[in-house]
């Protein structure tokens, strides 16, 4: 990368004690005398491209020639560079010059070659695209999410992620779906890096790092995700309504409710319920978005919403349904005649909800229009102007011993 | 039981203060096996050994691993660790994903050679590993912002080796030149060396058995060469494939310290004139930063000297001081060695601890290195450039632009 001609590489300032031989040694400085590579840096690119061609070239003259162009190499580069793609000891040498080279030619020899390689030298190529961040490869890395070799799918996963956009996050959302244990962490890491591309959308950058808190990632993992998600949540407004610590705003049977490990827990344990028996958040709410997180263990529990409380905590209204192995996603009328109003657990909670352990659900009410969402995936929809305000209630159902718990419980107001 | 790591990791939001009240140190100071941090360390050489040493000296901290691509210096380590504890249960590992997966280790040392600094450091970030890393962090641009991003990706603590900003008579230059005491700030004076390197490759030798010396390992990202036994006996300084040259081997310490002085931790020079050795750089604020290899007063290696419309100062690894008259007042002299990491030490794990960051933290770190290697490519270009500190980029010079980043040998990635 000297340019001899034009730099004065020797000092300019008056002599100065110099190392020793010996101390140059120590420190591994240049041997003047070997200096071989610099005639090749004097070289001009067209020179280097026909010895670059040239079969009897050694592996050191190819492998600067290389380093050289990926200085000073062009388009003209790009065709003789392609051809090492596939040469085990020359690839990398070959992406040392293409990398940044800023024709668009060196993204089409790339993709090319990201159809033809296989194993490491695919991978590298991959990361290539991905330094580069050429978005016309995002279908290609898409499907290459899929490749049965771990690192091919890894290296596409991690290009997608440096890529990032709305494309890149839908590609990378799908493969989270399919849970495939030996790209995991590097899936994460590109989701939480796709994100940071998403600031123009946050809904799809919370989507991603929804998904990601909900695969059971590394602590770390979760960690990140879980502040962005909080960050994001507060810039659009919404509130916590528990405070993780005790019940301060909210009313139920004492011998029922209690806060543990920052979460709400409700357990039938011991007391035998006459009637369902609700934990009430006394704060009358009309149009919002509520998000809580549940643990339900064995039993029947729901999130009242727009419900009216009656005398003895008992309250009657639409729920948010759950059950041990259904009614999950589910719209219910609870003292009421309908029953289910709207069912969410076929075909859809049922295919996203996590037996025995957290899940989101989130009820959104604006207006007439109910919605309900279980992991992130929209389970039920109502049009239904019975009762446009309401209290929110936490249900614990009469019968056989139960525990539900609930924690994160935060609200933002619609309009 | 709620260990300090679960408590850390469950309870802490990163970022928020936590104060370890000293109760939960115990008699004598030595801390209860809970409350310990526990570190392990990759690819632990002289340097590393010696920084080693420090944080074994801290009450509160357990060794419990190296990792290492050579046999001679994994086995070397543990036996350090060993014979310290009086047992047998460091464990040694080549393959550094084995040491990052451990969940009972909080914090690593990072000491290998300079081409795998950064991306060891980017795979214990994001494994949840607090990082105090050995100086350069990075042979490239790209390599440096990938490394800061990566620290405020994951929320960890990362410490650079850079162990003069937690040196007494770098740290009074600096708060000198930071308070106002020599005026408005003209010149700031960096010790740096050649920084000539080289392209040739050694002679071929026959690669020793793998689980010797991992040569694939042991070259990591950098591109293929052929074995040759002096690059693994440590002689791979001056090889543009493994070292960064004579600027960032010293400015990663005294650019540093001028990026500092000049409150500078979050920008860099914009404009980096090469005159001989010696590099001529421009701030926005228009101070001017020189780094250079001669002309210093004898005060050791490392100089820094700051000079204002009011007073100079210069000091080096001496740990003497010199001063203008007006200032002379102001000096005490500390004479610490330079080289001493074990302040440097103790602020990292106060901050893994605190979860504040420490002095010589990721950001200003990347910063303080990209000045450094803007400067070294405008040496091997030879000609002034403009730098860019929002965009991190050369405005309108793509060969330059070219220069910010390396490929990847595959698999790696940053």
């Amino acid at each position: 990368m000297q340019n001899t001609q034009a730099a004065p590489q020797q000092p300019a300032q008056p002599a100065q004690p110099r190392l020793t031989l010996g101390q140059q040694a120590a420190r591994g400085l240049p041997d003047p005398a070997q200096e071989k590579w610099r005639e090749i840096w004097n070289l001009e690119p067209a020179t280097l491209l026909v010895l670059l061609k040239d079969p009897k070239a050694s592996l050191f003259l190819k492998a600067k020639i290389c380093q050289r162009l990926a200085a000073i190499g062009t388009k003209e580069a790009v065709p003789v560079l392609a051809g090492l793609l596939s040469d085990p000891l020359l690839s990398h040498y070959a992406r040392f010059a293409l990398e940044p080279i800023p024709d668009p030619a060196a993204d089409r020899a790339l993709q090319d070659a990201a159809q033809k390689l296989e194993g490491p030298l695919l991978a590298g190529v991959l990361n290539s695209i991905g330094v580069r961040r050429d978005a016309a490869a995002l279908p290609l890395l898409a499907r290459r999410l899929d490749a049965p070799e771990p690192e091919t799918a890894r290296a596409a996963a991690a290009a997608l992620g440096r890529i990032g956009g709305a494309q890149a996050a839908e590609s990378l959302l799908a493969a989270l779906r399919r849970r495939r244990a030996d790209i995991r962490s590097v899936l994460h890491d590109a989701c939480l890096v796709c994100g940071e591309s998403l600031e123009a959308q946050p809904e799809a950058a919370l989507a991603l790092y929804e998904a990601v808190r909900r695969d059971q990632p590394a602590p770390v993992v979760a960690e990140v995700a879980a502040a962005r998600i909080r960050e994001r949540e507060q810039r659009e407004g919404f509130q916590p309504i528990f405070n993780g610590r005790d019940l301060e705003g909210w009313d139920g049977d004492p011998r029922l409710w209690r806060v543990q490990d920052g979460a709400i827990v409700g357990s039938t344990e011991g007391v035998a319920l006459e009637r369902n028996s609700f934990l009430i958040y006394r704060r009358p709410l009309a149009d919002f978005h509520l998000k809580v997180e549940t643990l339900l263990r064995g039993g029947n529990s729901g999130i009242q919403f727009r419900s009216e409380a009656l005398p003895g905590w008992v309250v009657r209204g639409l729920q948010a349904d759950m059950a041990a192995g259904n009614h999950w996603g589910s719209i219910y009328e609870e003292g009421g005649k309908r029953g289910i109003v709207a069912p969410g657990w076929r075909g859809k909670a049922e295919t996203v909800v996590l037996p025995e352990a957290w899940n989101d659900y989130e009820v959104i009410c604006r207006g007439e229009l109910i919605q309900l969402k279980v992991n992130g995936l929209l389970t039920a929809e109502l049009r239904d102007r019975t009762r446009l305000e309401g209290v929110i209630a936490l249900q614990l159902h009469r019968g056989p011993a139960m525990e539900v718990r609930f924690r994160n419980l935060r609200v933002k107001p619609l309009r | 039981m709620l260990t300090r790591r679960s408590f850390l990791k469950t309870a802490a939001p990163a970022g928020a203060p936590l104060i370890v009240p000293a109760s939960v140190l115990g008699r004598n100071g030595a801390a209860a096996p809970s409350d310990r941090i526990t570190l392990g360390g990759i690819g632990i050489g002289p340097r590393g050994a010696n920084v080693l040493n420090d944080f074994l000296e801290q009450p509160d901290l357990r060794f419990l691993a190296v990792c290492d691509v050579r046999n001679e210096r994994r086995e070397a380590i543990k036996s350090l660790a060993d014979n310290r504890y009086g047992n047998r249960d460091c464990a040694a590992y080549s393959d550094m994903f084995e040491l990052l997966a451990r969940p009972d280790i909080d914090a690593v040392l990072i000491a290998t050679g300079d081409r795998w600094h950064a991306l060891a450091s980017i795979f214990a970030l994001k494994a949840g590993k607090d990082v105090y890393c050995e100086k350069p962090c990075s042979l490239t641009i790209a390599e440096s912002r990938a490394l800061a991003d990566t620290a405020r990706r994951y929320r960890r603590v990362f410490q650079a080796g850079t162990q003069r900003r937690n040196i007494g008579n770098f740290v009074l230059a600096v708060e000198l030149a930071r308070s106002g005491k020599l005026g408005r700030l003209k010149t700031l004076h960096a010790n740096t060396l050649d920084p000539r390197t080289t392209h040739d490759w050694l002679p071929p030798e026959p690669a020793p058995p793998q689980q010797l010396v991992d040569w694939d390992r042991w070259l990591g990202p950098c591109p293929w060469r052929p074995y040759n036994s002096a690059y693994v006996a440590g002689r791979w300084r001056g090889f543009w494939d493994l070292h960064g040259g004579g600027i960032l081997e010293w400015g990663v310490h005294t650019v540093d310290l001028c990026q500092w002085a000049n409150d500078a931790d979050r920008t860099a020079p914009v404009e980096y004139s090469p005159q001989g050795n010696h590099i001529l750089c421009r701030y926005a604020n228009g101070v001017n930063l020189l780094m250079r290899d001669t002309g210093w007063m004898g005060l050791g290696t490392c100089s820094v000297r700051f000079e204002g419309e009011l007073g100079w100062i210069e000091t080096g690894d001496t740990g003497k001081i010199e001063a203008s008259e007006n200032l002379r007042g102001e000096i005490v002299q500390s004479r610490q060695p330079g080289t001493r990491a074990l302040p440097h030490v103790r602020d990292f794990l106060d901050c893994v601890r605190s979860r504040r960051q420490p002095r010589s933290h990721a950001e200003a770190t990347a910063r303080s290195h990209i000045a450094c290697h803007a400067a070294y490519i405008a040496w091997q270009l030879g000609r002034t450039l403009r730098w860019d500190p929002e965009r991190e980029e050369f405005p309108g010079d793509g060969e330059a632009n070219r220069m910010r980043s390396r490929a990847m040998r595959e698999p790696w990635r940053i």
